[in-house]
């Protein structure tokens, strides 16, 4: 489904550019999970930004459902992380002016729908709060939710339009542990239950552990634990 | 690193935004201060003039009308020790000056007569001794001919020592001319623009040797103005001088002895002696009696009658007995009478009314005795010079000021001119004389004195002592004293600038205090390290205000260099357009007074520091994680919502301003209450704006189903900047529009009476006053049927200082209009704004109704009473009257806006009063043929070009004032329009705070699939919606206000002017949301997300 082939990212500089990423190669199937480790500044934001198109590889090719991400002008690439993707940031980014249930929403207002399919998306969303214990929060203001509840609601948000995967940045970076991990159990929960392929960047070995694969990015090689 | 150190590194840190806050203040600074150069140019133009028109050296002036004074009367006022200029006659008459074909035409000149001592009271001393020759202009009057050279008609007022308003005076035409070659132009530095009038305005002059015209109008060596240069203690001074110096013929009088009489007598060839003349002189010497001898058109007993005969009144011992409805006939007039002791008389003859209508009267008497012709019954010197009667050898040859039948004269009466002249056939008693004669120029023609123990000499000095000259018109005044004055109360144009560019300030300081909440912003984190590694938070605020004031200052310095460019082109375009055409001629020169940069630098750096302590105080009350962390308030807790609070306040308000206008009469005086009922809805819609915002910040219900949605629910985000946006815009809408919708448009109500023409078609005035009806005579070829059907009303002018909005001096004395209230409250003609009614009595009626002794009902229009004079309803202001008394016009009511600008209304009957020797009618209010009036005007200057007429269309006159007003207007549009556009610029910025606040989520909703273009109208959308609604807040509250101004004005509305302002403010605001948004969003917000 997505799969990275030889990927190079590197930065411009003087007097040589900067490698970020080197030789990367990686095949995600649907529905599988791993976990991308590695020290601060190795490069796992950026792994993530490439993989979800938010930016560009320097070479080699990125491919999701045998489309070269790399080839795509960026309103293509717009509608493809619309549609194929998911994210979940380390900060939730909710928007405090609307609820929690248009907060949900939101991603579905990027293109044009029908009542039918908008009726759908509403009862969709309304189902994801259910399973995530956040559905009687739907009316409620993220000024009004705990830190963990806003990051399910970012969760449920990154489901909204059935993604193909979902790439989650440190999405507990901001959480303590407890809270931390009843998220990580709702993302793998979410994971089976959605049938969606899941990449979680993290420090943390003990939510990396619950993944089916675990790779470590360090000096600019990706490598499988 | 000392504290200085770190302000002078941010200050070079930060330059960009630094130099664009800079910016902003050096407009608040160059606006302010550019006002402010453009008041002190005003004033030091106003300055200038009046040194021009006075000359350096002129100080104290006396003007005495048609009151001639000898020239050596001049010699007896020396100036100062170092010029020793001795008092300068000069001879004022009124002219005209025209091409023989009458294709050019100059009107209103002032002919002054004058000797070489003239030019020396100028500054410049090339002219000074030069000889006059010749007829030498003025450089207005030069521009007025244009190039024309050749030969011209010098025409001038006749001069006469009668008033043409007295039944005897014989006119042969008003004025004489001459034809003349211009020799030299004089310079306006040189005494060219001499005026005693307070105008800006350059006077039409013409100046010839005072011999030369003194001649030509018949009155060798006399002069009726005399200057006097410095040198003297003071005024009263000059003045005691005057007393001492003035003798009798200086004032038309006469002291001679009557030897067949026995008598002193003290006549004046004005016929009437003036009362305070006539009141010294009856206190003057030993057993003084007064004489009143009238010309009667005939005398009756029943079917007999004699015509044209003098009747006396002399009140000496020997009529002592009659009482008031008896007579004394001498026997020449019993006989042809027949009459004897019982018998009843009558007496018919003229009285003539203001506007010089003869009107016979009849008073009937009985004969008390019959006289014989002797002694004092036998006195031909009884009868006072009646011009054209008194020469006369025969009846025949009578030439008078009223019309006389020589066919009713018979040989008898020859005889008895032959040999008794003008010896009264009968005599009255004074009471009687004085009841049906008596008029304003005077109640005696004669005070005599009996015996010859009262010798000339004694009597005319004692008689002096007695005399205040002042009271008729011998006085001084300080004229350099009144001009300085004028020129320093002139209109304060610093403050009418300051107030016209108050939205481009305002908006200015608005952006300024916004662009330093993105400075403080910008460095949010950096606030929160330096409170969180121990600085205070004082010293974090002076660090920041430290910084705001170097770049205020900064900008404020530069605003004051760009000031002095900014009013130099001002004044430029207002050179070149409005005040070359509106404010007759007047040419601005730039002056610069380096005090007022100073306080224009202070003043801007104060409204520049207070914007941005406002912004910080507010930025720096934040907690401090929330400051390291760069995290807005915008998850914090939200408090208890005012929004309903507000609302209902808001309600309330609006209610209130509607509730006014429903209940208020659309009409008089209602304008000021429309106007605060405006205000109020202004405040009220804001106010439930706010509500409305912090209700949906936290009530609304809407669901976002679309970004439309997001975008309105996103306006109240932060509520603090969209309520700061809406009220700058909605003020300034407001402000723009209802000052915008004032702007005068004359053409829809110009015919109706209570419009600004009083519904007169055309409005004359002429150089030379007019003492007959204005009459056309019928065409005799019928090519315009009915020319000669107009009605008109004439007014007397008393010519001072221009109290309209064309003059920017100060009118310390306004010229007055002395008209029938009768005439204009019959038409009902022009409106009021405010009347000091009395009982039933309102309007022009006013004018008639009797105050205190020395104070009279006055009108004006509202820009003379409340702008020039800076006066109000029921204020007084004191006026010297010809007999050098001090009357004070109470002002009883003050017209809306129209033509009558500048001057000040009495009744014709308090005018004669106060200024007798003004005579004749110089302004006319016409009710001409609507169709043929442009026909009626040209036939009425063609036949009164001799006295100068010009006859303009009244909507014309009008438009003249409203070009003023407009063109302030008009600036205020222009200034405020830009404040407005300037402001809508402040939502931009608002735009780019909020973009810089939600970054990130712009950046996750980029990353969701959202893209730049959908995320750019959603901004669009949100920020547009604001603009619209402060556009809303301030437009329909500013309609509401002017609706009964419009009303009233019956049409007009600037629907062009208005809707192009206000398309412009959404235009410029529309801009300036597109342009923040585009550049705002090419920032790589996913940057943001990589960053994280």
């Amino acid at each position: 489904m997505l799969e990275l082939i030889d990927v190079n990212k590197s930065y411009p500089s003087a007097p040589e550019d900067v490698s970020v990423l080197s030789g990367i190669n990686l095949r995600i199937e649907p529905s599988q999970s791993i976990s991308i480790v590695g020290p601060s500044g190795s490069g796992k934001t950026t792994l993530l930004n490439l993989m979800g198109g938010l930016d560009r590889a320097t070479s080699g090719k990125i491919m999701l459902n045998q489309k070269n991400l790399g080839s795509l002008r960026n309103g293509e690439l717009a509608r493809l992380r619309n549609r194929r993707i998911g994210f979940v940031f380390q900060l939730h980014y909710l928007l405090a002016q609307c609820t929690v249930l248009e907060n949900v929403l939101l991603p579905t207002l990027a293109v044009r729908k029908s009542q039918i399919e908008k009726d759908s998306d509403r009862k969709r969303a309304m189902d994801l709060l259910e399973r995530t214990q956040m559905a009687r929060y739907a009316e409620s203001r993220p000024g009004q939710l705990s830190g963990g509840q806003r990051q399910r609601v970012a969760v449920v948000r990154a489901l909204i339009n059935q993604p193909d995967i979902l790439l989650a940045d440190e999405p507990t970076g901001s959480l303590d542990a407890d809270t931390a991990g009843h998220l990580t159990d709702l993302l793998l929960e979410l994971n089976q239950s959605e049938s969606v392929a899941m990449v979680i960047a993290t420090h943390s070995r003990r939510l990396a552990r619950k993944t089916q694969r675990q790779f470590n990015l360090d000096h600019q090689t990706l490598t499988e634990l | 690193m000392n504290f200085l150190q770190v302000v002078k590194r941010d200050l070079r840190f930060y330059r960009r935004t630094n130099l664009v806050m800079a910016l902003l203040a050096a407009v608040c600074c160059a606006i302010l201060t550019g006002a402010m150069l453009v008041g002190d140019s005003v004033q030091h133009t106003l300055r200038q003039i009046a040194q021009m028109r006075l000359g350096q050296r002129t100080r104290y002036a006396m003007s005495t009308g048609d009151r001639l004074f000898r020239l050596t009367l001049a010699e007896k006022f020396s100036g100062d020790a170092e010029t020793n200029i001795a008092g300068v006659p000069v001879l004022a008459v009124k002219g005209i000056l025209e091409t023989p074909d009458g294709s050019i035409r100059v009107n209103n000149l002032n002919v002054y007569g004058i000797d070489s001592w003239f030019w020396q009271l100028a500054a410049s001393t090339e002219q000074a001794f030069m000889p006059v020759q010749g007829v030498n202009i003025s450089e207005s009057v030069k521009a007025r001919l244009g190039g024309t050279n050749g030969g011209f008609l010098l025409r001038v007022q006749k001069s006469t020592v009668l008033s043409r308003d007295l039944i005897f005076s014989t006119e042969g035409g008003d004025s004489q001319a001459w034809e003349i070659k211009i020799a030299d132009v004089i310079p306006d530095e040189a005494m060219g623009r001499f005026s005693l009038q307070a105008s800006q305005e350059p006077p039409l002059n013409v100046f010839v040797p005072i011999d030369w015209l003194a001649e030509k109008i018949g009155q060798p060596k006399k002069a009726n103005l005399l200057l006097v240069a410095d040198g003297w203690s003071s005024q009263d001074d000059l003045n005691s001088r005057l007393n001492e110096c003035v003798i009798l013929a200086d004032l038309g009088l006469e002291l001679r002895s009557l030897e067949s009489e026995n008598v002193l007598e003290l006549r004046t060839s004005r016929i009437f002696l003036d009362k305070p003349i006539a009141e010294a002189a009856l206190k003057t010497g030993d057993n003084p009696y007064g004489v009143f001898t009238y010309f009667v058109n005939e005398i009756r007993s029943g079917k007999k009658a004699v015509p044209y005969s003098t009747v006396s009144a002399v009140g000496h011992d020997l009529l002592a007995d009659l009482a008031v409805d008896e007579i004394i006939i001498n026997e020449w007039l019993a006989d042809e009478l027949d009459a004897d002791e019982g018998d009843a008389i009558q007496l018919t003859y003229f009285q003539i009314t203001p506007t010089r209508k003869l009107i016979e009267q009849t008073s009937g008497f009985t004969v008390k005795r019959v006289v014989p012709m002797m002694g004092s019954f036998a006195d031909p010197t009884l009868m006072p010079d009646y011009p054209g009667l008194t020469e006369a050898n025969s009846c025949g040859d009578w030439d008078s000021g009223i019309p006389i039948n020589l066919k009713k004269i018979r040989d008898k009466d020859e005889d008895y001119w032959d040999t008794y002249k003008g010896t009264p056939k009968a005599f009255v008693s004074m009471e009687a004389a004085q009841t049906i004669w008596s008029n304003r120029f005077g109640t005696l023609t004669a005070v005599r004195w009996p015996g010859t123990e009262n010798d000339t000499k004694t009597i005319a000095a004692e008689l002096m002592k007695n005399l205040d000259p002042a009271q008729v018109g011998f006085a001084f005044k300080d004229v350099r004293e009144a001009a300085r004055r004028s020129a320093s109360g002139s209109t304060d144009f610093a403050g009418l600038f300051s107030g016209l560019s108050m939205f481009l300030i305002f908006s200015a300081a608005v952006l300024l205090a916004l662009m330093f909440v993105f400075y403080v912003e910008s460095r949010t984190q950096q606030t929160g390290l330096l409170l969180a590694v121990g600085w205070d938070s004082w010293k974090v605020f002076s660090l920041f205000l430290a910084e705001g004031a170097g770049i205020a200052l900064t900008g404020c310095v530069a605003g004051a260099v760009v000031s002095v460019l900014y009013t130099a082109s001002l004044i430029l375009i207002l050179n070149a357009t409005f005040w070359a055409n509106a404010i007759a001629g007047l040419q601005l020169t730039f002056h610069m007074n380096p005090l007022t940069l100073i306080k224009g630098i202070a003043v801007s750096f104060v409204i520049c520091i207070f914007a941005i302590q406002i912004a910080l105080f507010h930025r720096l009350r934040r907690p401090v994680h929330q400051l390291l962390t760069g995290i807005s308030e915008q998850y914090s807790k939200i408090g208890k919502s005012r929004g309903s609070l507000l609302s209902l306040l808001g309600f309330a308000c609006f209610g209130m301003g509607v509730f006014i206008s429903a209940t208020s009469e659309v009409g008089q005086g209602q304008v000021k209450l429309f106007f605060i009922a405006g205000t109020l809805c202004l405040a009220g819609l804001i106010l439930m704006a706010a509500g409305w915002l912090k209700w949906l910040r936290l009530k609304s219900r809407s669901f976002v189903n679309s970004l439309n949605v997001l975008a309105v629910k996103s306006i109240p985000r932060r509520t603090g900047r969209s309520i700061t946006v809406l009220i700058a815009l909605a003020c300034g809408v407001f402000m723009v529009i209802g000052v915008g919708a004032n702007y005068k448009d004359i053409a829809a109500d110009a015919h109706q009476r209570r419009s600004g023409t009083g519904g007169f078609t055309l409005f004359a005035q002429t150089s030379f006053p007019v003492t007959e009806p204005l009459q056309l005579e019928p065409d005799p070829e019928n090519t315009v049927p009915g020319i000669e059907e107009y009605d008109f009303i004439p007014m007397r002018l008393y010519q001072q200082d221009d109290a309209s909005c064309l003059n920017l001096n100060r009118a310390a004395q306004p010229s007055l209009l002395g008209v029938r209230a009768d005439d204009l409250a019959q038409r009902d003609a022009f409106s009021f704004q405010q009347t000091d009614s009395q009982d039933d009595i309102s309007g022009w009626k006013l004018l008639d109704v009797p105050l205190d002794n020395d104070t009279i009902p006055a009108i004006g229009d509202y820009g003379t009473v409340f702008w020039a004079l800076g006066k109000k309803l029921g204020d007084r202001i004191p006026c010297r009257t010809e007999q050098g008394g001090t009357i004070n016009l109470k002002i009883v009511g003050i017209l809306k806006d129209s033509l009558l600008q500048g001057r000040l209304f009495i009744s014709e009957d308090n005018f004669v009063r106060c200024f007798p020797s003004i005579d004749g009618h110089q302004q006319f209010l016409i009710d001409a043929d609507r169709d043929q009036h442009p026909l009626q005007a040209k036939a009425l200057m063609k036949k009164y070009r001799d006295v100068g007429a010009e006859v303009v269309p009244a909507r014309q006159k009008l438009a003249q004032f409203h070009e003023v007003e407009n063109t302030y207007l008009a600036i205020f549009l222009v200034l405020g329009g830009l404040g407005v556009v300037l402001g809508s610029a402040a939502l931009g910025l608002v735009l780019v705070l909020n973009v810089l606040d939600r970054r990130g989520e712009l950046a996750m909703m980029q990353a969701v699939g959202f893209r730049k273009p959908a995320l750019r109208k959603m901004l669009f959308l949100e920020h547009g919606l604001l603009l619209l609604a402060g556009l809303f807040c301030g437009a329909i509250p500013a309609l509401w206000a002017v609706f009964p101004s419009v009303v009233t004005r019956g049409g007009g509305f600037p629907f062009v002017p208005i809707g192009l302002i206000v398309i412009a403010i959404f235009a410029g605001g529309a801009l300036w949301i597109r342009f923040a948004a585009a550049r705002i969003l090419k920032t790589d917000f996913m940057n943001i997300l990589r960053n994280e």
